[in-house]
């Protein structure tokens, strides 16, 4: 079989970059956001305060097109891949802390917990990943004039009012549950949501699915 | 496959610092370190986080399983099962939408000055994880091993190849993006 379809699939794989790139030039050209500008029809309705605008380049727009930013973290995972054999991945490393911590406090008893012992509590990879995370967005905030302190989200005043121990409480019990949830199936929405996505498996793509579904009627049944 | 670089635990270390921190300059200027940007997804009324974790999807994968067909790089493959995968999930998403924020965007979210991701989720976080290791050994062959599908890719799965499976992402992904921006998100 000279024509199979896995042949022409090799032959034309090339095209596939290039349909993406096309498309979504087409795409950021249709909806006129362009590639590097402010995400802007549903802001207003979302009650997010416009940020004043800080000229002077890519660097520092506060906003980058979505697929460029698809685009970029895309490009990273290859990096990730190729160059530390490690997918991006975030909660595994929080765990690893949280079992440091009670290490600290509770001492061997705690380091002796089955999981932990899975886990292997060292600070590796993921666990310096994870703290470039925060300087990251930090340096990004502070390029851009995006950073600001602040204790209460625009959508979360707007439904449940101005009351900062309120939402701290509610952001430390929703952080437990997603903790928990994100170890129970193994991943979040960077292990399984980006690096399981990408690499096709299947456990990934059911736990996305699953975020979204979890995460909609939750958000449905509070707002 | 770079195993030499891959066993130098000192340059480990600092590259994974530099990717992490491009993964976090990324997320926070692509706004998903915002709470209305991830409860706007949640209620489907703004697109922005599916937008990004789509297109990272279909731009890395061709490159990962072009990599992995060169002998360049290896998969990193979760097991799943319905007892872990599914349930854990469905409890991982009600904590996103409570929070606002998953484990990465809230660690974005403190680098952006977001007190409630610094002071309430990141040590609620923590907490989990400790009452996760609590829960361990009681889930551990009871719930987490029912329904096990293993640790299987989509074209392994349906039998096709990979640029197969590539090919049909890319053109349901596409067409979800014209979808959206046709229809205003």
């Amino acid at each position: 079989m000279n024509f199979s379809s896995a042949k022409v699939f090799k032959r034309l794989a090339w095209l596939l970059p290039v349909v993406l790139i096309l498309a979504i030039t087409a795409i950021s050209a249709y909806s006129q956001t362009g590639v590097v500008t402010t995400v802007g029809t549903n802001n207003d309705q979302l009650g997010v305060k416009p940020l004043t605008e800080t000229g002077g380049g890519f660097l520092y727009s506060r906003v980058w097109s979505p697929y460029l930013v698809g685009i970029c973290i895309g490009i990273l995972s290859w990096l990730t891949f190729l160059l530390s054999d490690h997918p991006i991945g975030v909660s595994s490393a929080v765990a690893r802390t949280g079992g440091m911590l009670e290490t600290a406090v509770r001492g061997q008893k705690a380091k002796e917990k089955a999981y932990y012992q899975k886990l292997g509590l060292n600070i590796g990879w993921e666990w310096v990943f994870v703290v470039g995370i925060v300087i990251g967005a930090f340096l990004s905030a502070k390029l851009s004039g995006d950073f600001h302190i602040h204790w209460i989200p625009a959508m979360w005043e707007q439904r449940f009012g101005a009351n900062i121990p309120v939402r701290l409480g509610a952001a430390f019990i929703g952080g437990a549950i997603l903790m928990i949830g994100a170890r129970w199936a193994g991943g979040c929405t960077s292990g399984h949501g980006i690096s399981g996505a990408l690499q096709l498996v299947i456990s990934s793509w059911v736990a996305l699915i699953s975020f979204f579904i979890g995460g909609a009627i939750t958000a449905f049944l509070i707002y | 496959m770079l195993k030499k670089l891959h066993e130098q635990k000192p340059v480990q270390l600092g590259l994974g610092l530099v990717m992490g921190i491009l993964f976090g300059f990324f997320l926070q200027r692509g706004q998903a370190t915002r709470y209305d940007i991830i409860l706007g997804q949640l209620l489907l009324r703004d697109f922005t986080v599916m937008k990004i974790m789509m297109t990272a999807a279909v731009v890395g994968m061709i490159g990962i399983y072009t990599m992995r067909r060169k002998g360049m790089v290896q998969l990193h493959p979760k097991e799943g099962a319905v007892g872990s995968t599914v349930v854990g999930s469905l409890i991982f998403g009600s904590g996103m939408a409570i929070l606002g924020y998953c484990p990465g965007t809230t660690l974005g979210a403190v680098g952006q000055g977001s007190m409630d991701a610094l002071a309430g989720g990141l040590p609620g976080m923590l907490a989990g994880a400790i009452i996760y290791s609590s829960l361990y050994p009681t889930l551990s062959g009871k719930i987490l091993q029912k329904g096990d599908f293993g640790k299987v890719t989509i074209p392994d799965y349906l039998k096709v190849t990979p640029l197969v499976a590539i090919g049909g992402f890319y053109m349901a992904i596409i067409t979800v993006f014209f979808v959206l921006e046709i229809s205003g998100f």
